[in-house]
């Protein structure tokens, strides 16, 4: 079906197809342990679904937004070599905002949480083993 | 196909090999540390998109190299034609991968340090305050019969030295 269609549309459908795919599988991926995380910090369900919410739609629109404003190369119908870079810019576009939007999320949940919790780190000793003679 | 294409596919897939790498050195042994720091369930969140957030760096190195000239897309036939260019894009490739996912794993180890330090510094300091308080209750009433024993041990003592001073 999509192979009637001209090559500049195919290439846009592609850009749309894997600005909406990439932010969601990422969501899915993270979701269950997101959930429990949140609750740790914020330890209220209404909280804890607007933050699921905002997360969601942050990482969606940083995506779909860059997937969208893709301009098709001119010569990329005629030719090959033109469309793979013209495909490999916008991949990398969508990556690069897919990564700054999990960093500007998840930066100020750490500092939150990390504030809440000083002092109640549970992972062993903070101090060098010593030797026992 | 064409020969410059060639290369960049096989530059392509250093760069998927090096996020496989990257995946596999730190990504495997990052749940350790972050579950030290975090729950259970929160080292599992931080774990994933650390390993998400390490293979797109890496891959974003990778793809960030131009291939082509000033004059765009359409701008790749000083590429094509010089072999000795086409090699060093594809190592350009390859090193751009590890710078980016080099300085990934930097800023990741200072956040981390910093989120580690004030997270056991609260401890560290609560512990050093509890010090200075002195025993527990159940030590203070052991603790002061032991020196009622040794008050009246000694007071026998000197009832004892009194009777023999006026004996002598």
């Amino acid at each position: 079906m999509l192979e009637n269609l001209p090559v500049n549309v195919q290439v846009y459908l592609f850009s749309v197809a894997l600005g909406v795919a990439a932010p969601l599988t990422v969501f899915w991926m993270l979701r269950a342990p997101l959930a429990v995380f949140l609750g740790s910090i914020f330890r209220d369900a209404g909280i804890e679904r607007f933050w699921m919410r905002v997360v969601l739609l942050v990482l969606f629109c940083g995506a779909f937004s860059v997937a969208i404003g893709f301009v098709p190369a001119r010569d990329a119908a005629q030719d090959m070599v033109v469309l793979v870079w013209n495909l490999a810019d916008q991949v990398q576009s969508i990556l690069e905002s897919l990564l700054w939007s999990m960093l500007g999320l998840f930066l100020p949940l750490l500092l939150s949480y990390t504030i809440l919790n000083v002092g109640r780190y549970r992972g062993g000793s903070i101090y060098p083993r010593r030797e026992s003679s | 196909m064409p020969l410059f294409m060639w290369y960049y596919c096989v530059g392509l897939g250093l760069v998927l090999l090096v996020g496989t790498v990257f995946y596999f050195v730190v990504g495997g042994h990052i749940a350790a540390p972050i579950q030290g720091i975090f729950s259970r369930h929160g080292g599992r969140m931080w774990g994933r998109s650390f390993r998400l957030m390490l293979v797109a760096n890496v891959v974003i190195g990778g793809l960030a190299v131009q291939w082509y000239g000033c004059g765009g897309y359409a701008d790749y036939e000083s590429i094509a034609q010089d072999e000795r260019r086409m090699f060093e894009k594809t190592t350009e490739q390859v090193s751009g991968a590890l710078r980016y996912g080099s300085r990934f794993l930097l800023v990741t180890a200072w956040i981390s340090a910093l989120c580690f330090a004030v997270l056991a510094h609260g401890r560290a300091s609560k512990g050093t305050a509890k010090e200075p308080a002195g025993p527990p209750k159940e030590n203070v009433a052991s603790h002061a019969a032991a020196t009622k024993t040794d008050q009246s041990t000694t007071c026998n003592r000197n009832r004892k030295s009194s009777t023999a001073g006026d004996h002598l």
